[in-house]
């Protein structure tokens, strides 16, 4: 039978305007880029450690930097270190992170409205900056709260010391206790609370439910936040650099900068081989953690919530939240309050005669002013690469098939496992092994690739969240209403992003303009972001200038998103009042309003 | 399994509020509960039963401990358990109760035998090993999962999962039994077998059970008692027959399946008969009407659908409510044939039984009879009191769900 086509008909539906088969040629660039910035560095990684001489200089293939790098001391004694350090702190940040988000989330505690927001405020401040401040706080010399504590007890030695191993951990935990905490977060919400209740009318009270129910409820959450704490340990780098130099400890991932930054000439293979180490033992335990979880699935049935009801913490609700107050006090305010104020002071130790004079002073400086605009280039570039790659990615996994689809995400999340400083090793020896590509090493553009390495495991995960809130019924019923594939993906995919994609390259910046190891690694004149200039200030001696900057980079970063925020806004007040002007147009035209109403702006 | 001891339940002027946001308002919102006097038996199989919003699940968890009343008191077995006034609450984990979740609440870190042993463990220690695998293996039996204990709940059915959720709140033999919808998650097949289990169980456990639902037939099927609420307040408290045959409010009415609600006067009575006049009509319809009802009193008319019948040619002389009708159109029922129908102005639903219907004709479309007529048994027509202004006909659509569901 021949039915009469309408004009413009094709044989078969074409693929969505955005599906990986209709451009062939783009997947598979999609493809060629992700090897090239995810796994190319790391095979060449492997490849620079048999090498003699700096990546791009011509030098003999040896066998040396292997035999060499685990013999000597400094570098046994870097490794038993981070280990150390790692595996204390975490635990610690562990804790401290499951007893706040229990305490915030499923009890009437006071001050919980507040834990939250502090928390995603000190996860958003760079390593840097927490450590500066608590090393203006707690030095031995003129920090701030030692001289206070003297002043008000009059005693003549230092209280503490934050540049010890003690004081090192302390300030891990802390910051640590942060991105555990957010990590931790959603798996406490998502808790049923049936579960809870059905253990309390069985016989048992509040706190043996929480042990016997909730907790083991939580284990696979708690696995793997333990995993990406011990991670992150292992990687430590700028706290380490600022309060555990002066004592002479080293870790992994600071040995790995001494043998470039600190080794004349500079080792690039034991650096290289150290890195592998590190490389290899992340992998074995993420490994370790997918067998032990695999097994076990823990698969609860959604029931109707019972509105999550909090317990009620009777007497015990003061001393709690006096406890919660002062990990926030120690956590968030005082390491931010304290580069603030000795931003005005005239010198570290002197508390009189505060001013802005720092300010005006290094704004005159023309190496802080390229500083700036470095940064900033730098960060909108690199964030908004990152984001882009990552959309990409996003909008191709949904439409593979489901084992492709996990080793993308897997691959996606490799820079996870290296520290900034191997990072930009491995960045530095895959362009230079790329022929053409050489003249790119010591230039803005390396500097830039390796810090969009850095943060594309952070993007995938946004975009991730964006994408997969897309239906494709979505676009499908823009086909259906007459929308061309490409008027479709604009009017659908595009435009639902769009929120999503400035969210996370915001972000992304904020993550790229506080790194510190990249660009100190990545030496070059006329290359150093606020960071790294922040740093020799540091170094140097001059505490307040160092603080100056962190403030202005704080208040930029601030005044961004005030900008965004209120640019936001405006959009949506316009774009209401457009809709209430078409929606008085059409009452206007039939007499009749319309049936929905027309207050109904976001 | 023993009788209990004294396990009746008091509820004295309960109230509860729900803060909206820092102010609490003393507006009832949705769940809250306005004032509810309750007295329940020992033994007795007591059921709350009303739309979603109504308060029967507050009500329920507040029996349990899982939520403080704002005002009240709450007694079991005698014992007072909560009374904001006086400062007293006793908290879940003291009070001897065992109760069935929605959504069957297993630990699924647990096996089975170690859910049900949960309770066992914690109320009655110091049970030896094989006293503890004895009752727990008991408990299993009477639900009928015996061999099932070293299963994790994800490897179970919805079915089975609310099985062990039963043993394991029977296992400790507590004196009342809580049940929150236990039913609603499962099919309707399997829902109809596990009623006759849980019924089962609640004889042999010979304790108290409080069950919710919003399903009527359910509540019908499994009740001593059946206590119907509406926006945190009781509508009507009686038997199943009660319930279903005498609503005493239009809410309980349309709820158990009234669809015919006319408006009108009570104009006469004798004993529990009454004449009543529906609003534009020209003669008197008898029915029954509760003693609080007087005479010139304005009240409403509910009958069913299915009680009204209609019949072909004219109402014979003297015929007790035979009205003359116009049939309009028919939808087939499965049992029956309901039909639209006009009398004395207005449109009704009545019903034609199947053997009425001869062939003739489109099924849709009403048998062209010249004449047809309606009649109606006076005991199927309950009088009920007329509402007061401004009643909330938003619950309307949520009753008539309820309805449409249960005439399915």
């Amino acid at each position: 039978m021949s039915a009469d086509f309408p004009a413009g008909a094709l044989r078969r539906p074409p693929p969505d305007f955005l599906s990986p088969r209709r451009w062939p040629y783009a997947r598979l660039a999609l493809y060629a880029a992700l090897f090239f910035i995810l796994v190319w560095p790391v095979l060449m990684l492997v490849v620079g450690s048999f090498r003699s001489a700096a990546p791009g200089f011509d030098g003999a293939w040896t066998l040396a930097a292997w035999s060499g790098t685990f013999d000597s001391p400094g570098t046994g004694r870097a490794m038993g270190n981070s280990l150390v350090l790692s595996l204390v702190s975490t635990l610690a940040a562990t804790l401290i992170a499951a007893g706040l988000a229990f305490l915030s989330e499923r009890t009437d505690v006071p001050l919980r409205r507040g834990v939250t927001p502090c928390l995603m405020l000190m996860f958003a401040t760079p390593a840097l900056f927490y450590a500066l401040g608590y090393a203006m706080l707690g030095n031995a010399y003129t920090g701030s709260a030692n001289k206070l504590l003297q002043t008000l007890f009059g005693t003549g030695a230092a209280w503490f010391d934050v540049e010890t191993w003690t004081g090192l951990i302390t300030v891990m935990v802390l910051k640590k206790a942060s991105i555990i905490y957010l990590f931790l977060i959603g798996p406490f919400r998502a808790l049923d609370p049936s579960h809870h209740d059905a253990s309390l009318v069985s016989g048992v009270g509040q706190l043996g439910t929480f042990f016997r129910i909730d907790l083991p409820t939580l284990t696979p959450a708690i696995t793997g936040a333990v995993l990406l704490g011990v991670v992150a340990g292992l990687q430590a780098f700028d706290m380490v650099l600022i309060l555990g130099w002066p004592q002479d400890i080293d870790v992994v991932a600071t040995r790995i900068m001494s043998f470039i930054n600190g080794a004349a000439p500079p080792d690039y293979a034991r650096a290289s081989v150290l890195s592998i180490a590190l490389l290899a033992v992340v992998a074995l335990l993420c490994i370790l953690q997918s067998r032990l979880l695999g097994r076990r699935s823990f698969v609860t049935v959604a029931g109707k919530s019972g509105g999550g009801r909090r317990i009620r913490l009777g007497r015990a609700r003061w001393p709690l939240a006096a406890l919660v107050g002062l990990y926030l006090f120690l956590a968030a305010i005082l390491p931010i309050g304290s580069v603030v104020f000795s931003s005005f002071q005239p010198f570290p130790g002197l508390y009189e005669g505060y001013s802005l004079q720092h300010y005006r002073n290094i704004l005159a400086l023309p190496r802080v002013v390229d500083a700036i605009q470095t940064t900033f280039a730098v960060a909108l570039l690199s964030g908004f690469a990152a984001m882009a790659l990552a959309v990409s990615v996003a909008l191709l996994a949904r439409a593979l098939p489901p084992r492709r689809a996990a080793l993308l995400r897997f691959v996606s999340l490799i820079p996870l496992a290296m520290p900034g400083v191997v990072t930009a090793l491995a960045v530095s020896w895959a362009v230079v092994s790329v022929p053409g590509l050489k003249q790119l090493y010591g230039t803005f553009w390396l500097v830039t690739l390796a810090l969009v390495v850095v943060v594309t495991p952070f993007a995938i995960q946004v975009a991730n969240a964006a994408v997969t809130q897309l239906s494709p019924e979505l676009q499908e019923a823009a086909r259906i209403a007459g929308a061309s594939p490409f008027r479709a993906a604009i009017d659908v995919v595009l435009r639902l992003i769009a929120p999503s994609f400035l969210a996370g390259w915001f972000m992304a910046a904020v993550i790229v303009s506080g790194n510190l190891e990249v660009p100190l690694l990545l030496r070059a004149p006329g290359l150093n972001p606020i960071s790294s200039v922040v740093y020799s200030l540091y170094s140097s001696g001059d505490f307040s200038a160092a603080s100056a900057l962190l403030v202005i980079l704080l208040l930029a970063k601030a005044a961004i998103w005030g900008i965004a925020w209120a640019g936001y806004r405006a959009w949506v007040a316009v774009r209401g009042q457009r809709r209430r002007r078409l929606l008085g147009a059409l009452a206007g035209d039939s007499g009749v309003p319309p049936s929905r109403p027309a207050a109904a702006s976001a | 399994m023993t009788a209990s001891n004294g396990s009746g339940v008091s509820l004295q002027g309960l109230r509860k509020y729900f803060a909206a946001g820092k102010r609490v308002t003393t507006a009832p919102k949705r769940g809250a509960i306005d004032g509810l006097d309750l007295e329940i038996a020992d033994g007795e199989f007591f059921v709350l039963l009303g739309p979603s919003g109504c308060g029967k699940t507050t009500t329920l968890r507040c029996i349990a401990g899982l939520e403080e009343p704002s005002a009240g008191r709450i007694a079991l077995g005698g014992g007072v358990v909560a009374d904001p006034a006086a400062g007293l609450f006793v908290p879940p984990e003291k009070r001897a109760i065992g109760m069935v979740f929605q959504s069957y609440a297993l630990w699924p870190h647990m096996s089975v035998f170690d859910n049900v042993a949960y309770p066992l463990r914690h109320r009655r220690k110091g049970l030896s090993r094989e006293q503890l695998a004895r009752e727990v293996g008991a408990a299993l039996a009477l639900v009928g999962l015996d061999g099932l204990e070293g299963r994790g709940p994800a490897e179970l059915s919805g079915g089975q999962q609310q099985r062990v959720a039963l043993a394991r709140a029977v296992v400790a033999r507590p004196s009342l039994l809580l049940f929150d919808e236990p039913l609603s998650n499962l099919d309707a097949q399997l829902r109809q077998r596990l009623r006759q289990d849980l019924r089962r169980v609640h004889e042999e456990a010979g304790g108290t059970s409080i069950y919710v639902t919003h399903d009527q037939a359910e509540a019908l099927a499994l009740a001593d008692r059946v206590a119907v609420m509406r926006l945190g307040r009781l509508e009507q408290l009686g038997t199943p027959t009660e319930i279903f045959l005498s609503p005493a409010t239009r809410f309980v009415a349309e709820f158990v399946g009234f669809d015919n609600l006319l408006p009108g006067r009570l104009t006469g009575r004798e004993g529990e008969r009454a004449s009543f006049l529906p609003d534009g009509w020209s003669r008197e319809v008898s029915g029954r009407a509760p003693a609080a009802l007087a005479v010139g009193q304005r009240g409403l008319l509910a009958f069913r659908s299915a009680n009204l019948r209609l019949h072909a040619g004219a109402a014979g002389e003297g015929a007790a409510n035979a009205f003359a009708a116009r049939a309009g159109a028919i939808a087939y029922l499965g049992e029956r044939f309901q039909a639209e129908v006009a009398v004395e102005g207005q449109r009704l639903l009545a019903s034609l039984p199947l053997a009425a219907w001869d062939g003739r004709g489109d099924l849709h479309h009403p048998p062209a009879w010249h004449e047809a007529h309606v009649t109606l048994a006076p005991g199927d027509a309950v009088i009920l009191p007329a509402e007061e202004a401004g009643t909330d006909s938003a619950t309307t659509d949520t009753v008539a769900a309820g309805a449409a569901a249960e005439a399915v």
